[in-house]
Parts: C-alpha cells; structure tokens; sequence
C-alpha cells in the first residue's frame, strides 16, 4: 500500500516535468524552423545576386538608356553582400532589387535584338527560376512562422512559451508593389 | 506555335472523313460476334431445357436443376472460349486499331498508340503514389510521343494486391484489394527538382469512418506534411513531400488553382460531394464512389498523374452499335482528358532554366 502511494505521487511529479520538456522542445523545434527557413531564404537571395553581374554586363551595350538603373541595382547588390544586415535592412534590400529588377526586364522589350540573343534568353530563363524559388522559400518560411506563432499562442504552449520569453513573429509580407496583378497594357504605354 | 486541343468541332468533322468510313466493317464485325454469343447462349439454354425435362419426370425436385445448371454454365464458358473468343479478339483489335488509333493520331499526329503495351510495374511502383505494392497488374492501351514541348505517356492501368487467408472455418478466402484502376499519366514537368513531393486526395478519418483505415493503409503518410496557402486546394489534395521549400516551388499558387479546377474536371464539378464530406451520411459510401480520385506525385522531374476510373476504358461495346456518334465521342473525350492534362497544368510554358 505504501509502495502504491509512493507510485502514485512520485508519476504526479515526474508527469508535468515529462509534459513541460515535451512542450518546450517542440516550441524551439518550431522556433528553428523559423530561424532555418530564413536562412533558406537567404540562399535564394544570393542566388539572385550573383546573377545580377552577370545581367548587367549582358544588357549594358544595348542599353544606353538605362544605364542609371543598372548602376543602383549594381550598387544595391554591392550592398546587400557586404554582410552585417539586419534582418529588415535585408528585406528592404530585397524588396529594392526587386523592383529595379522588374523594371530592367520591362526595358528590354525595347531592345529587339537583345531580347532575342540566346545570351540573354538563358539569363532571363535563370531570374525566373530564381524568382520562383525566392517566392517559395517566402512561403515555406510563412508557413513556418504560421506554426511557430499558433505555438506561441496556443494553450497549453503559450504558457511555456511565455517563461521562455517567446514572442509571436511577423510575416513575410510581399510589397504592395509586388502583389497587384501586373497591368500589361499600361506596360506598354509607358 | 502552341499546341492546342482539338475542338468538339474539328472532332466531328473529323469523325464523317475518317473514322464513319470504316466503322461499317466494324459494326459488322461486332455483330458476327454478338450473333455468335446468342446463338451460342440459345443452344446452351436448350440444352439446359432438355436435361431439365429429362430429370424432372422421374421426380420433381428443385434442387436437382442445380446440377445441369452448373454443367451448362461451365459448358458456356468453355464453348465461348472456343467459339466466340477468336473473333472477339479480333474485333477488339480491329476497334482499337481503327477507332483508337486513328483518335490519337487525330489529336496529335507524332503520337504512338499501342493497345497491349502499358505503364510498366516498376514505373507505377516508382510513383511513390501507392504504399502497397500489387501483385496483380495488368495494363493496356499505350499512348507515348510529345504535346508541344512536353514528353508524355500513359496507359489505363489496374493494380491489385491479391491475399489468400484462413478464416475461422479453415477455408481459404482469397481477398482482392483493388490499390488503383484507371488511367496512369507520365509527363516531364517543366522545373528541374531533385526530391518527391505527393499529392494524394485529402479524404481523412472523420469523413469516411472505417473506410478511412483501408485506405490510410494504402497511403500511409510519408515524408513531410506540406501545408499549403489555398484553402480551396487543401480541402482537395493532402501533401508529403521530403523538402518544405521545393514542394512550393513546385506547387506555385497559379499550378495550385489549376489542380483545383483539374480536380473539379474530373469531378465534373461536383461541389455536392465535397459538400457531402462534411455531412457524414450514410449514403457517403455511395457517393464515394462517385468521386474520382486524383493523385499527383512529382518525381525525378517528372510529374505523374494518376486518375482512378470505375469503368474500363478505351473498350468497345458488344452490345452497343458504334455507328452511333456519341460512342464514338465518347472516346474522344476520354482521350482528350487524358491528353489535355498537359494544357490543364500548363506544362508547355518553359520559362525556367528546364528548355
């Protein structure tokens, strides 16, 4: 009977331990997932910049006319490899290459004989692929947040996660810009 | 130039020129076979009329018919083997040659169609779709070549895992468990990709009750659970995949909203039956079998489509005259699902690295 009881109490204590070191790991499991599917966003990210020179020096002869925008897209991504970002300086970074990116490729339709050397045809072939690939690591990092965050919220994690000091993460959000729908014929008035 | 499908129109155009010429010796062909199980069937039934006679004045008893019945039966079997089988053959090849065939080509010239060849085993298997691997498999009707820039091939195939037990009564009970029957799509995808990402249709426990554990155990969850953004898609398709940041390379919201409209065409739209999911009524299982599954697996750079079908397909008819039109079409749409699957996912558009 004795034996019995001391059973008893002694599951009661080791039961909440077992539940709170289960909880926990999995909290950080997801907080590093978060943190490794940012690093993998990084990856498409320089994955990009190192074609940008390879971009540039294709299209410099053709494009008299723009030269100012390859000089800022060469001089943003000078700084975005340099290191030491923040994580939003990065994102910022991006979002600007981006967007002077779209714009290169928007110019070159009036450059005939460029957008049909096979030069810049693979060139164009490699950014697309690089651009998939950085809106689905985007959102495999989303997904991840998304779960790290109902973790963080969620009883009986939140509790846990409020001791570890554990707070909820934002969202990759795409740029306005970005999100609405690319209007052609405006495109070609311009 | 872009591929593009045939229109219903250009079909029957192409239906009066090439194919209407040929069906008469068909339809003659298929009569001679359908004659010869008539007659073969009279005999047999007079046969049965006379042994019956014969027994039943000495003493009438009902259950003494079960011996002739079961000897004519077997009479029946053996005597069409010997009698009609040949020219059914013939027919069926004949059909499939003049009829198929000619479809096919109609549809896309450069493709090959060969009616006893069929997806391989160990290509199904390499799917990585179904968990269990059948011990039964049979196929036929292989269309290969390219639509547009894609490389495709496919054939109906049906896979089963035979099992022989003991039950309490110490008989052995042979069970057949169908794993898939349908039609098995291979297409080279349009992005190059190094691991596996599966589709299977999300049909879980608390809509199918005990069916769920049969077919759980087919598809055991494999690899990663990959949750997507679109909540129409996830009400469709579950998806394992052995890389987070691939499977939604693959699975670009655009291939995700076209999956949902494949999935609806094969469905024909049916918002009811998924509606019914929810509901969990007993007549589920009657609507279960209405929906047609579709799994999607993406492997080696290959995206593999496989369709589950309840009737059997590209098949002629015996007791059905072809001289009819919407036979015929029949076919066609068939065909044309199957082969419009490259334009259903767009796979023609080759921007990225992959030429």
């Amino acid at each position: 009977m004795i034996l019995f009881g001391f059973l008893i109490i002694l599951i009661l204590i080791i039961s909440p331990v077992i539940i709170y070191i289960v909880l926990r790991n999995s909290l950080i499991n997801k907080k590093n997932q978060v943190e490794n599917a940012f690093a993998g966003m990084d990856t498409m990210l320089k994955k990009r910049y190192d074609l940008i020179p390879n971009l540039v020096a294709a299209v410099k002869n053709y494009m008299k006319h723009e030269e100012k925008v390859l000089l800022e897209v060469t001089e943003l991504r000078a700084k975005a490899t340099q290191g030491m970002l923040t994580d939003d300086q990065k994102i910022d970074l991006d979002n600007r290459i981006s967007k002077l990116l779209s714009n290169i490729l928007v110019a070159v339709e009036a450059y005939p004989d460029l957008k049909a050397s096979q030069n810049f045809l693979q060139l164009q072939a490699a950014l697309n692929e690089v651009e998939e690939q950085i809106s689905a690591s985007r959102r495999a990092y989303n997904a991840m947040v998304t779960d790290y965050n109902n973790a963080v919220e969620m009883f009986p994690t939140s509790v846990i996660a409020n001791m570890m000091k554990y707070q909820r993460k934002p969202l990759f959000e795409i740029p306005e810009a970005e999100r609405k729908n690319v209007d052609v014929g405006k495109l070609f008035k311009e | 130039m872009p591929w593009r499908s045939k229109t219903p129109d250009e079909f029957k155009v192409f239906y009066q020129q090439t194919i209407l010429p040929g069906l008469d010796s068909l339809e003659k062909l298929r009569k001679k076979v359908w004659e010869k199980i008539v007659i073969l069937t009279l005999v047999v039934f007079c046969f049965f009329i006379v042994i019956a006679a014969i027994m039943l004045s000495g003493a009438f008893v009902i259950q003494a018919l079960m011996i002739p019945l079961v000897i004519c039966a077997v009479l029946w079997v053996v005597l069409f083997r010997i009698v009609v089988n040949k020219s059914r053959v013939k027919f069926i090849a004949a059909f499939k040659e003049q009829v198929i065939g000619e479809i096919v080509r109609f549809i896309e010239p450069g493709l090959d169609y060969n009616y006893s060849k069929y997806i391989p085993l160990s290509v199904f298997n390499a799917s990585k779709i179904f968990n269990v691997s059948p011990n039964r498999y049979r196929g036929d009707d292989y269309v290969s070549g390219r639509i547009g820039d894609t490389q495709i091939e496919f054939s109906e195939v049906a896979a089963e895992r035979v099992t022989t037990r003991i039950d309490s009564k110490g008989r052995t009970r042979k069970e057949v468990q169908t794993i898939f029957k349908g039609l098995f799509f291979i297409a080279d995808f349009n992005k190059e990709f190094k691991g596996t990402t599966v589709l299977l249709p999300d049909l879980t426990q608390k809509f199918l009750g005990r069916f769920a554990q049969k077919i759980q155990s087919i598809f055991r969850p494999r690899g990663q659970l990959i949750k997507l953004e679109d909540p129409d898609f996830e009400k469709r398709y579950v998806v394992y995949g052995d890389d987070q940041v691939e499977a939604r390379y693959i699975l670009t919201p655009g291939l995700m909203r076209r999956l949902v409209s494949f999935w609806d065409k094969m469905n024909k739209v049916n918002d009811s039956i998924l509606g019914n999911f929810g509901s969990g009524n007993v007549n589920f299982l009657s609507n279960f079998s209405n929906v047609r599954m579709v799994y999607l697996s993406f492997i080696r750079s290959q995206v593999i489509v496989a369709i589950s079908f309840n009737r059997k397909l590209f098949e002629p008819r015996l007791f059905r005259t072809l001289l009819d039109y919407s036979t015929i079409e029949d076919y066609f749409d068939d065909l044309q699902l199957a082969l419009g699957i490259v334009e259903d996912l767009n796979l023609n558009t080759r921007i990225w690295s992959k030429r």
